[in-house]
């Protein structure tokens, strides 16, 4: 049945999971407005024919922040919402937001220079993790098991010309088991969870982890919510580590990949995301 | 049907959508539909340093 609601969707490429939402609008009866993200422009006045909500699906943080702002700016609502990503797009300023709400999360300190990112693992101790600011799917983060290691990383890091590698968030390694946790959260709700194992210390799905369902303890909802609120709320995915003090939680993802955990649990989250979606759109 | 860009294999549309990701069943580049009427594809963009969830 349609909502009379125009929905679109700022994407880079369709992976399984924006062709899953593109089902999922379908089966709904509410038109689609497509959105390529190598595509659109921007002008300073709302163009015509716009659409009721901007399901962001932008694998580009960066895309994603300028669109995000733009769309509001044109009065449309966005998931998520430009504070949303702004804050969970970027390690360090989530961090921050969760150290804010006195959420669990790993000892992180921040360093501007290679110099003083020495320090920040010397001061978070070793076996440390060094993660870039901002992007994901495990790539170039690295374990830091000694000060040797520590030299060569950062030496590395230093001949990346990109700005973001400028930036060094330092975090300390966790002794977990060989998996962690991921809630999906679709407004005040955690649909889903899994957890996600791997042989390395990276568990991330797009690394070739496997997945199985979770469930959804207390303790875990709690938390996945409260980080969510943390950032502002909407669609987004809690990603938590088994700590042998309880969770915590080590990144909120605001433009979260589900198939995996679709494929874990039979959750419909394309179904429930467009209806978030719908929900949220200028009426 | 179309040519795979790098290798020139064949391949084909079995209910792809515009902007579709897939692997060439042949050489394995990333591939994406650049249009379905006719069927045709280029190579997928390549993944950059701000691309995440």
């Amino acid at each position: 049945m349609s909502s009379g609601v125009r929905l679109g969707i700022f994407y880079t490429i369709v992976r399984p999971e924006e062709k899953a939402i593109l089902a999922a609008a379908e089966a709904r009866g509410v038109p689609v407005v497509r959105l390529d993200d190598g595509e659109v422009t921007f002008g300073l006045e709302a163009p015509p024919d716009l659409p009721d909500v901007v399901l962001n699906r932008s694998v580009s943080h960066t895309r994603s922040l300028y669109a995000v702002h733009c769309y509001a700016h044109y009065g449309v609502p966005t998931v998520n919402a430009p504070a949303v990503v702004e804050l969970a797009g970027d390690k360090v300023l989530c961090s921050l937001r969760l150290a804010e709400r006195h959420i669990p999360t790993p000892r992180t300190v921040v360093a501007l220079s290679p110099e003083a990112a020495m320090a920040a693992i010397d001061r978070i101790g070793y076996p440390a993790v060094l993660k870039p600011a901002v992007g994901s799917w495990g790539r170039l983060m690295a374990k830091v098991d000694n000060p040797e290691d520590a030299l060569q990383i950062l030496e590395h890091k230093s001949a990346l010309s990109s700005p973001v590698h400028s930036v060094f968030y330092v975090q300390e390694y966790v002794p977990k088991p060989d998996r962690d946790l991921r809630a999906f959260v679709v407004g005040n709700e955690v649909v889903a969870a899994m957890y996600r194992r791997s042989g390395e210390w990276r568990t991330n799905a797009a690394r070739g982890g496997s997945t199985e369902a979770a469930p959804l303890t207390s303790e875990l909802t709690d938390l996945a919510l409260r980080a969510a609120e943390a950032v502002g709320g909407g669609v987004l995915a809690v990603d938590l580590m088994e700590s042998p003090s309880g969770l915590v939680v080590h990144e909120v993802n605001p433009t979260p990949e589900f198939k995996a955990l679709a494929g874990a649990t039979g959750a419909d989250i394309a179904g429930r995301i467009v209806d978030y979606a719908l929900g949220v759109a200028r009426r | 049907m179309t040519n795979c860009p790098e290798c020139e294999a064949t391949v084909e549309n079995h209910g792809m959508v515009l902007g579709e990701v897939f692997s060439c069943p042949d050489c394995g580049t990333e591939l994406e539909v650049l249009g379905n009427t006719p069927f045709s594809v280029q190579p997928a963009p390549k993944e950059a340093e701000d691309w995440g969830e």
